[in-house]
Protein backbone atom coordinates (compact mmCIF):
# COMPACT_ATOMS: atom_id res chain seq x y z
CA UNK A 1 0.00 0.00 0.00
CA UNK A 2 1.40 3.39 -0.96
CA UNK A 3 1.64 5.96 1.80
CA UNK A 4 -1.11 8.59 1.93
CA UNK A 5 -0.61 11.74 -0.09
CA UNK A 6 -1.23 14.06 2.80
CA UNK A 7 0.05 12.62 6.03
CA UNK A 8 -1.36 13.98 9.25
CA UNK A 9 -1.64 12.51 12.73
CA UNK A 10 -5.22 11.60 11.86
CA UNK A 11 -4.19 9.43 8.92
CA UNK A 12 -1.89 7.54 11.28
CA UNK A 13 -4.66 7.30 13.82
CA UNK A 14 -7.30 5.97 11.44
CA UNK A 15 -5.82 3.29 9.21
CA UNK A 16 -7.91 0.67 7.44
CA UNK A 17 -9.65 -1.28 10.16
CA UNK A 18 -10.72 -4.30 8.18
CA UNK A 19 -8.94 -6.82 6.02
CA UNK A 20 -9.36 -10.43 5.02
CA UNK A 21 -6.83 -11.46 7.65
CA UNK A 22 -9.41 -12.11 10.36
CA UNK A 23 -9.92 -15.60 8.95
CA UNK A 24 -11.76 -14.13 6.00
CA UNK A 25 -12.64 -16.06 2.91
CA UNK A 26 -9.96 -14.41 0.79
CA UNK A 27 -7.26 -14.46 3.46
CA UNK A 28 -4.71 -16.41 1.44
CA UNK A 29 -5.17 -14.38 -1.72
CA UNK A 30 -4.84 -11.10 0.08
CA UNK A 31 -1.81 -12.34 1.96
CA UNK A 32 -0.06 -13.45 -1.24
CA UNK A 33 -0.83 -10.17 -2.98
CA UNK A 34 0.42 -8.09 -0.07
CA UNK A 35 3.59 -10.15 0.32
CA UNK A 36 4.27 -9.78 -3.39
CA UNK A 37 3.66 -6.05 -3.52
CA UNK A 38 5.78 -5.56 -0.43
CA UNK A 39 8.62 -7.44 -2.07
CA UNK A 40 8.49 -5.58 -5.40
CA UNK A 41 7.55 -2.10 -4.27
CA UNK A 42 4.87 0.24 -5.49
CA UNK A 43 5.87 0.57 -9.15
CA UNK A 44 7.17 -2.90 -10.02
CA UNK A 45 4.35 -4.66 -8.23
CA UNK A 46 1.83 -3.28 -10.67
CA UNK A 47 3.00 -5.67 -13.36
CA UNK A 48 4.68 -8.36 -11.25
CA UNK A 49 1.75 -8.95 -8.93
CA UNK A 50 -1.02 -8.62 -11.47
CA UNK A 51 -2.05 -12.28 -11.18
CA UNK A 52 -2.25 -12.09 -7.41
CA UNK A 53 -4.25 -8.90 -7.71
CA UNK A 54 -6.63 -10.46 -10.21
CA UNK A 55 -7.06 -13.49 -7.96
CA UNK A 56 -7.91 -11.29 -5.02
CA UNK A 57 -10.34 -9.36 -7.22
CA UNK A 58 -11.91 -12.62 -8.37
CA UNK A 59 -12.24 -13.84 -4.79
CA UNK A 60 -13.99 -10.61 -3.86
CA UNK A 61 -16.22 -10.24 -6.89
CA UNK A 62 -16.94 -13.88 -8.02
CA UNK A 63 -16.81 -12.50 -11.55
CA UNK A 64 -15.50 -15.59 -13.37
CA UNK A 65 -17.45 -17.97 -11.18
CA UNK A 66 -20.72 -16.22 -11.93
CA UNK A 67 -19.91 -16.19 -15.62
CA UNK A 68 -19.14 -19.90 -15.45
CA UNK A 69 -22.47 -20.63 -13.81
CA UNK A 70 -24.31 -18.56 -16.40
CA UNK A 71 -22.64 -20.37 -19.28
CA UNK A 72 -23.29 -23.79 -17.77
CA UNK A 73 -26.92 -23.10 -16.99
CA UNK A 74 -27.55 -21.68 -20.43
CA UNK A 75 -26.00 -24.80 -21.93
CA UNK A 76 -28.22 -26.97 -19.74
CA UNK A 77 -31.38 -25.12 -20.75
CA UNK A 78 -30.35 -25.43 -24.39
CA UNK A 79 -29.86 -29.16 -24.02
CA UNK A 80 -33.18 -29.56 -22.22
CA UNK A 81 -34.98 -27.69 -24.98
CA UNK A 82 -33.28 -29.83 -27.63
CA UNK A 83 -34.30 -32.93 -25.70
CA UNK A 84 -30.76 -34.19 -25.33
CA UNK A 85 -30.97 -34.82 -21.62
CA UNK A 86 -32.75 -37.97 -20.39
CA UNK A 87 -36.13 -37.39 -18.82
CA UNK A 88 -36.20 -37.05 -15.04
CA UNK A 89 -32.45 -36.45 -15.09
CA UNK A 90 -32.39 -32.91 -16.41
CA UNK A 91 -30.77 -31.68 -13.20
CA UNK A 92 -28.28 -33.12 -10.76
CA UNK A 93 -29.45 -34.57 -7.48
CA UNK A 94 -29.22 -31.89 -4.78
CA UNK A 95 -26.33 -32.40 -2.37
CA UNK A 96 -26.94 -33.16 1.30
CA UNK A 97 -28.15 -30.23 3.31
CA UNK A 98 -25.25 -29.89 5.71
CA UNK A 99 -22.48 -30.84 3.33
CA UNK A 100 -21.48 -27.33 2.28
CA UNK A 101 -19.13 -25.31 4.42
CA UNK A 102 -15.76 -25.33 6.08
CA UNK A 103 -14.71 -27.59 8.89
CA UNK A 104 -16.14 -25.35 11.56
CA UNK A 105 -19.69 -24.09 11.65
CA UNK A 106 -20.22 -20.73 10.05
CA UNK A 107 -17.04 -20.92 7.98
CA UNK A 108 -17.49 -21.30 4.27
CA UNK A 109 -14.09 -21.10 2.71
CA UNK B 1 -106.25 27.76 52.02
CA UNK B 2 -104.91 27.29 55.46
CA UNK B 3 -104.11 24.26 57.47
CA UNK B 4 -103.96 23.69 61.12
CA UNK B 5 -101.29 20.99 60.89
CA UNK B 6 -98.60 21.44 63.46
CA UNK B 7 -94.97 20.74 62.45
CA UNK B 8 -92.36 19.25 64.65
CA UNK B 9 -88.77 20.31 64.09
CA UNK B 10 -86.38 17.37 63.67
CA UNK B 11 -83.85 17.77 66.41
CA UNK B 12 -80.99 15.73 67.87
CA UNK B 13 -81.94 13.33 70.61
CA UNK B 14 -81.74 14.38 74.17
CA UNK B 15 -78.23 14.42 75.40
CA UNK B 16 -76.84 14.80 71.89
CA UNK B 17 -75.64 12.23 69.31
CA UNK B 18 -73.52 9.25 70.15
CA UNK B 19 -69.78 9.98 69.91
CA UNK B 20 -68.01 8.65 66.78
CA UNK B 21 -65.68 5.73 67.45
CA UNK B 22 -62.22 6.56 66.13
CA UNK B 23 -60.39 4.00 68.15
CA UNK B 24 -58.03 1.57 66.29
CA UNK B 25 -59.13 -2.00 65.70
CA UNK B 26 -55.85 -4.01 65.63
CA UNK B 27 -55.58 -7.25 63.65
CA UNK B 28 -55.26 -10.47 65.50
CA UNK B 29 -51.60 -11.15 66.11
CA UNK B 30 -50.33 -14.52 64.86
CA UNK B 31 -46.75 -13.78 63.79
CA UNK B 32 -44.41 -12.12 66.17
CA UNK B 33 -40.85 -11.16 65.40
CA UNK B 34 -39.61 -14.16 67.31
CA UNK B 35 -41.52 -16.51 65.03
CA UNK B 36 -41.05 -14.60 61.76
CA UNK B 37 -37.27 -14.36 61.82
CA UNK B 38 -36.49 -18.02 62.62
CA UNK B 39 -39.01 -19.18 60.03
CA UNK B 40 -37.42 -16.95 57.44
CA UNK B 41 -33.93 -18.13 58.30
CA UNK B 42 -34.85 -21.83 58.27
CA UNK B 43 -36.87 -21.70 55.03
CA UNK B 44 -34.11 -19.75 53.28
CA UNK B 45 -31.51 -22.26 54.45
CA UNK B 46 -33.58 -25.18 53.22
CA UNK B 47 -34.22 -23.41 49.92
CA UNK B 48 -30.53 -22.70 49.38
CA UNK B 49 -29.67 -26.32 50.17
CA UNK B 50 -32.22 -27.63 47.68
CA UNK B 51 -31.15 -25.11 45.08
CA UNK B 52 -27.54 -26.22 45.44
CA UNK B 53 -28.53 -29.85 45.00
CA UNK B 54 -30.40 -28.91 41.84
CA UNK B 55 -27.49 -26.84 40.61
CA UNK B 56 -25.17 -29.79 41.03
CA UNK B 57 -27.47 -31.94 38.97
CA UNK B 58 -27.80 -29.31 36.26
CA UNK B 59 -24.03 -28.94 36.06
CA UNK B 60 -23.53 -32.67 35.90
CA UNK B 61 -26.01 -33.00 33.06
CA UNK B 62 -24.49 -30.10 31.21
CA UNK B 63 -21.03 -31.63 31.52
CA UNK B 64 -22.38 -34.89 30.19
CA UNK B 65 -23.97 -33.15 27.23
CA UNK B 66 -20.79 -31.24 26.52
CA UNK B 67 -18.62 -34.32 26.63
CA UNK B 68 -21.04 -36.13 24.35
CA UNK B 69 -20.85 -33.22 21.89
CA UNK B 70 -17.06 -33.18 22.10
CA UNK B 71 -16.94 -36.92 21.48
CA UNK B 72 -19.33 -36.75 18.51
CA UNK B 73 -18.02 -33.61 16.80
CA UNK B 74 -15.00 -35.19 15.01
CA UNK B 75 -17.20 -37.89 13.57
CA UNK B 76 -19.86 -35.44 12.40
CA UNK B 77 -17.32 -33.03 10.92
CA UNK B 78 -15.48 -35.84 9.17
CA UNK B 79 -18.74 -37.08 7.70
CA UNK B 80 -19.59 -33.57 6.57
CA UNK B 81 -16.20 -33.09 4.93
CA UNK B 82 -16.42 -36.46 3.24
CA UNK B 83 -19.84 -35.55 1.94
CA UNK B 84 -18.48 -32.25 0.64
CA UNK B 85 -15.64 -33.93 -1.26
CA UNK B 86 -17.96 -36.54 -2.71
CA UNK B 87 -20.37 -33.86 -3.85
CA UNK B 88 -17.57 -31.85 -5.43
CA UNK B 89 -16.48 -34.89 -7.39
CA UNK B 90 -20.05 -35.42 -8.50
CA UNK B 91 -20.29 -31.80 -9.61
CA UNK B 92 -17.04 -32.12 -11.57
CA UNK B 93 -18.29 -35.22 -13.36
CA UNK B 94 -21.60 -33.53 -14.09
CA UNK B 95 -19.80 -30.54 -15.51
CA UNK B 96 -17.54 -32.56 -17.79
CA UNK B 97 -20.59 -34.48 -18.98
CA UNK B 98 -22.58 -31.32 -19.55
CA UNK B 99 -19.92 -29.27 -21.33
CA UNK B 100 -18.44 -31.99 -23.51
CA UNK B 101 -19.73 -30.27 -26.65
CA UNK B 102 -18.33 -26.87 -25.71
CA UNK B 103 -14.91 -26.26 -27.21
CA UNK B 104 -12.00 -25.54 -24.88
CA UNK B 105 -13.98 -26.13 -21.77
CA UNK B 106 -12.40 -27.97 -18.89
CA UNK B 107 -14.14 -28.68 -15.59
CA UNK B 108 -13.49 -25.91 -13.09
CA UNK B 109 -12.48 -23.36 -15.72
CA UNK B 110 -14.06 -20.66 -17.82
CA UNK B 111 -13.28 -21.74 -21.40
CA UNK B 112 -9.96 -23.15 -20.22
CA UNK B 113 -9.16 -20.09 -18.12
CA UNK B 114 -8.50 -20.94 -14.49
CA UNK B 115 -10.61 -19.21 -11.89
CA UNK B 116 -7.62 -18.66 -9.61
CA UNK B 117 -4.33 -18.43 -11.48
CA UNK B 118 -1.92 -18.33 -8.59
CA UNK B 119 -3.36 -20.84 -6.16
CA UNK B 120 -1.17 -23.99 -6.00
CA UNK B 121 -2.31 -27.27 -7.51
CA UNK B 122 -2.73 -29.06 -4.18
CA UNK B 123 -4.58 -26.24 -2.46
CA UNK B 124 -8.20 -26.81 -1.59
CA UNK B 125 -10.41 -24.07 -2.98
CA UNK B 126 -13.90 -24.00 -1.63
CA UNK B 127 -16.48 -23.63 -4.39
CA UNK B 128 -18.78 -20.70 -3.97
CA UNK B 129 -22.29 -21.47 -2.85
CA UNK B 130 -23.77 -20.68 -6.25
CA UNK B 131 -21.29 -22.98 -7.94
CA UNK B 132 -22.13 -25.71 -5.47
CA UNK B 133 -25.76 -25.61 -6.63
CA UNK B 134 -25.07 -24.66 -10.24
CA UNK B 135 -26.43 -27.94 -11.60
CA UNK B 136 -29.59 -27.98 -9.53
CA UNK B 137 -32.88 -26.23 -9.96
CA UNK B 138 -33.04 -22.69 -8.73
CA UNK B 139 -35.58 -23.69 -6.08
CA UNK B 140 -33.05 -25.99 -4.45
CA UNK B 141 -30.54 -23.17 -4.37
CA UNK B 142 -32.95 -20.76 -2.69
CA UNK B 143 -33.99 -23.39 -0.17
CA UNK B 144 -30.40 -24.12 0.77
CA UNK B 145 -29.41 -20.48 0.71
CA UNK B 146 -32.07 -19.70 3.27
CA UNK B 147 -30.77 -22.58 5.38
CA UNK B 148 -27.15 -21.46 5.33
CA UNK B 149 -27.32 -17.70 5.36
CA UNK B 150 -30.10 -16.89 7.76
CA UNK B 151 -29.32 -14.27 10.31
Amino acid sequence: MPPPVIRTPFTDLLPAGYSHQFYGRCMKFEDRFLQCSEAYGAKLSEEKCLDYKNDLYECNSFEKQIKRIQVMQRERQKQIKAGERPKGKEYMEPPALNSYGGTFFGTHW
Amino acid sequence: MSSSTTYKQDLPPDGGYKKLDFSRVPARKIWNWYTIIPTYVVSTAVGIYLWRLNREQVRRERAENNSATVALMPLLIAEKDRNLLKTMRKIRDEETELMKNTEGWEAGTLYGEKVYKTSPEDEFVMPSFNEYYAHNKNEEFTKRFQFFFRF
